[in-house]
Order: structure tokens, then sequence, then C-alpha cells
């Protein structure tokens, strides 16, 4: 009897889901609730300064971390401090990033003006059109009381999400990418966090034993900067729109960049010229993904958090701009 | 409710179970060698691959075909033909191959997982890449469709290979080409901070690029393979 009360179980959560596709405009005003609350914590707990100590776990390797955040000079910033294995930070101040490590540094611009959560309060519009909400209660994380988010895709190109937001400040203190099922792809998690701490310019200096010397501090000219605009993938998941901050990095050249959100997902797509043509290939790491894939002269590769169908149908459909048409 | 029941009861749940991703590696083990030596149940796993399927609609249009298979006779018929298992890459062989020998299976869904960590690991460690499994040196360009073709029976490895692949990572997916991962290492990382500057994730995009290294001294030149 356990077995079939199981299936049955099984059975009913499944029409369950099927029931919801059907309900999706009435529940629409309790998901436009659940969204307009949470932007409006995240938006609080961007303004919050605070470290921490986290872990991620992700493709299979768990990885300790220590954060710190915090608005200074008008700006986010953050850095995150590798604890364990090799000696590595990642720096972010306002729209510049660097990459730290032993031997060698990376740095990186993002297009300015950064708000933070612009895109995402852009994207907010959409993001329960392709997202079903639901706030199940408060749950424990870092010692602390916090609200739990689900968010479930309505469609099979983008992963779910739950999302524990620090009940006070707003913060998230833990976040689940979830695929269509099975366990989570990726678990971000504060292990305890210090809200409320003055924090100064110096707690974001670089830590002992790191290059602070970036290797050849070219950032990329003005005119890269622009979307690319000789090529343009010809399809995109439903919701997913371009966004205007695009990183730049070191040793750019002529690579060109179009970066995709729906909020809550992200992708960046990458064009290279290249003469010889690659080993198409796919491969994924916990919830990021990295598409190759050959065009006439150059060289595709789409990253990110979405599932791999996904990136590669995206990276399949990349075409010169001029054929666009 | 005598033994034998009992029994098939939880053999009936755990095999559900495993179909949604949510058995233990205990459990798998049992499970498939429940599978292993019940024919009713393997065919119970084989229809309930092919209804998950249709319902997911990744029979690329092949779902009548699939209904109509009978996988035990053709399995039987395979292993009469083919006593060796050396050829892996026929497609209709590794299907073969999987049902018969499910726990091996599970070795190899495991061992492709360690794979895709590992193929992960080559392109974001760098210098350690000399130490990189065999897996590493087969070199096959990647075809979607002989990737589709199997995966509704692939399903099994989504404990293993991380839940949300629906099909299984396939060993010609990975390959290691330093001067293409170098490059890599800059993606993730200028995608990274689109990710945080774009999205929710705070700084979890952060925390993924604190594992990549590059690799060499000085930064590659852009345009190296030309």
């Amino acid at each position: 009897m356990r077995g079939s009360s199981g299936m049955i179980n099984r059975c009913s959560r499944l029409s369950l889901i099927l029931l919801g596709v059907l309900l999706v405009p009435a529940v629409y005003a309790a998901d436009q609730a659940a969204q307009d609350w949470l932007i409006a914590k995240l938006e609080t707990g961007k303004q919050s300064s605070f470290s921490g100590h986290s872990v991620l776990l992700s493709g299979g390797q768990l990885v300790s971390l220590k954060v710190y955040h915090a608005p200074i000079e008008g700006e986010v910033w953050e850095r995150v401090v590798h604890m364990s294995g090799e000696p590595a930070e990642i720096i972010r101040k306002g729209s510049s990033v660097y990459c730290l490590h032993p031997q060698q540094s990376t740095g990186m611009a993002v297009n300015p003006p950064i708000r933070r959560w612009n895109a995402l309060e852009k994207g907010m519009q959409s993001v329960s059109r392709y997202y079903r909400f639901e706030r199940t209660g408060l749950e424990r994380v870092a010692g602390r009381e916090a609200m739990r988010l689900n968010l479930e895709p309505m469609d099979g190109h983008r992963y779910g999400y739950s999302l524990w937001v620090d009940a006070e400040s707003g913060v998230l203190l833990r976040t689940q990418t979830l695929p269509a099922s099975g366990d989570p792809l990726e678990v971000f998690e504060f292990v305890n966090i210090e809200l409320d701490q003055a924090l100064s310019a110096g707690d974001f200096e670089p830590g002992a034993g790191l290059n602070r010397n970036l290797a050849g501090d070219n950032m990329p000219d003005q005119a890269s900067e622009t979307p690319a605009q000789h090529w343009i993938p010809q399809w995109l998941p439903e919701g997913f729109v371009e966004s205007q901050r695009v990183a730049r990095f070191q040793g750019q050249g002529e690579v060109t960049t179009r970066a995709y959100t729906d909020g809550l997902a992200s992708f960046t797509v990458f064009h290279e010229p290249r003469q010889q043509p690659i080993n198409e290939n796919s491969s994924m790491r916990g919830a990021t993904v990295a598409v190759h894939r050959n065009l006439p002269g150059a060289m595709i590769t789409v990253v990110g958090e979405i599932p791999l169908d996904t990136a590669e149908r995206i990276a399949a459909s990349v075409k010169p701009l001029a054929d666009a048409h | 409710m005598s033994m034998g029941n009992k029994d098939l009861d939880r053999n009936a749940e755990e095999l559900s179970a495993l179909m949604d991703g949510e058995v233990s590696e205990l459990e798998l083990r049992r499970v498939l060698n429940s599978i292993e030596q019940d024919q009713a149940l393997c065919r119970k796993w084989s229809r309930y691959q092919v209804a998950s399927a249709v319902i997911r609609r990744q029979t690329g249009g092949q779902a009548q075909s699939w209904m109509d298979v009978d996988i035990s006779a053709r399995v039987q018929a395979a292993l009469e033909q083919e006593p060796e298992l050396s050829t892996p890459k026929a497609g209709r062989n590794a299907v073969a191959t999987f049902i018969s020998k499910p726990l091996a299976n599970v070795a190899v869904a495991a061992s492709v997982s360690a794979a895709v960590i590992l193929g992960w690991q080559n392109f974001a460690a760098g210098p350690s890449v000399q130490q990189a499994p065999a897996v590493a040196s087969s070199s096959v360009n990647l075809s979607p469709r002989a990737l589709t073709s199997n995966s509704p029976l692939m399903a099994v490895s989504q404990s293993n290979a991380g839940a949300g692949v629906n099909r299984v990572m396939q060993p010609e997916m990975i390959r290691y080409n330093p001067e293409l991962d170098d490059r890599l290492n800059y993606y993730l990382l200028s995608h990274s901070s689109n990710a945080a500057v774009n999205t929710a994730a705070s700084v979890t995009p952060y925390a993924r690029v604190v594992t990549i290294k590059p690799s060499q001294k000085s930064a590659p030149a852009v345009n190296a393979g030309q």
C-alpha cells in the first residue's frame, strides 16, 4: 500500500502542476504580491552593509567563502574571498571587477552606471509571466529568520529557484538553482552573517599573497562597449531581454558580447573572429553551461545558467547580421 | 500482506522515486539491482521513461516508435550478436548495454559525471590538465542528433550527473583545449559580472568565478589561434 500511495502522490503532484498551468491567470494576483515583496526586500538588502561566511555547492564541489558587501562611495562594493583551496579573491567596486590570484590577476569593467537591480526591476515586469511565485513561510538560515520563496519556471528554458530572503534586512541568505526534477544544481548559503557592520574601504583590500598587479591593465576602448552590431542570435527563449550592462574584459580584442537576462536567469553570448573552426562542444558544471559553436570565420560561445538544450539552441541560432535580414 | 507484495510495492515506489530523481545512492543501487533481476520491473522502468519523455515532449517525434519497441527482446538479440562491449559509440549497442547492465551503467554514469566535473575543472584549473582523464584525449565532434537519440533511457543518470540534465553528458562532449579554455575563463568572468549586475543572484556569480584560475602567466592573446 505504501508503494501505491507513493505513486498516487507522484501522480497527483504531476496533475497539480498541470492544473497550475491552467490556473496561471487566477494565481497571477498572488504572484504579483510575492513579486512586489521580493523587489522591495532586495532593494533594501542591496543597501545593507554586511560580512559573513558562505558556502557554494556546485558541480559536486563545495567552496567556502568569506563575503563582504557594503555601499561605499555611492557604489556597491563586494569582496568574495576563497577560504579553501588556492587563494583567490573577487573584488567588485561599482563597475570594476577584479579577479585576484597569487600568480596572475585579471580585471574587468561592467558598463557604468551600475544600478544594481535595474535590469531586475525591468525584468521583473515579466518575471511573473515566466515563473510561478510562492511564499512558503519563514525558515531559519545562518541563525536568522528568512522568508522562503519558490520560483517555478513555466517553461523548460530556465531553471527554478528557491530564495531565502532575510526577513529583516532583505539580504539573500540562501539560493538554490533547481532543475526540472532532482537535486539542486547549485546551492549558495550563508553559514553566518553580521549585518549592519560598519565596513570601510580597507575591508575591500585584497589579502596577502595575491597579485595586485593587473596583467596589462588595458581595458577595451569605448568602441567595444556598444553591443555587437554584426551578429545576433535569431532565437531567444521567451522573456529574456538584452541587458545593456555588458562586461568588458582585458584582452577582449575583437570579441563582442551580448548579455541577456529574464531577471533571474542570465546568459552571455560571445562572438570571436577566428579563421580555424573549433571542435564544437558543450560542457557544464553545476548550473553553468558553456557551449562552443562555429560560424564561418568566427567562434560563438554561450555561457549561462540555463539548461544545456536551451544554450545549444541559442548558440546554433547565431547568424551574421547581414544574413539575418 | 506477504513479503513478496511488500517488496513489489517498495520496488514500484523506488522506481517512481528514481524517475523523479529522489533516491539516495543506496536506494539507487537497490532499485537497479531489482531491475536487473525482475523483468516486469525492467519493463515498467522503460514504460515510465517513455511516458516521461512523452510528457516532457522530448521524444523528437519518435514517441510512436518507442511505444512499439520491445526493448527486452532487442536486448536479448543484441546481446547474442554482441558479446563484446567494446563499441560503446554505436547507439544501439549502448542502449543494449545500458538495459542489460544497469549497475555497470550507473558506474558509467558516475564516471561520466566525474568526467564532466573534471572536464570543467580542466578548463578551470589550468596547469593541472596534464593529469586530465583519458576522456580529454578523445575529440569527437558533437552531434546533437546522436545525443538526443537515447535520451529517454539515459534519464537514470540524473541522480549522478546532475538532475537537470535530461540526457547524459557524453564523454565526447568533454574536451580539453587549452587555448579555448583559457578564453573561456575570461568569458566566465565576463558572464558572471553580467549575472551579478543584472539578476537577483547577489554574490553567487562571483562565488562561481572564484574557482577559475588563469592557466598562464601572461594574458592570452585574443587571436592566438590564427
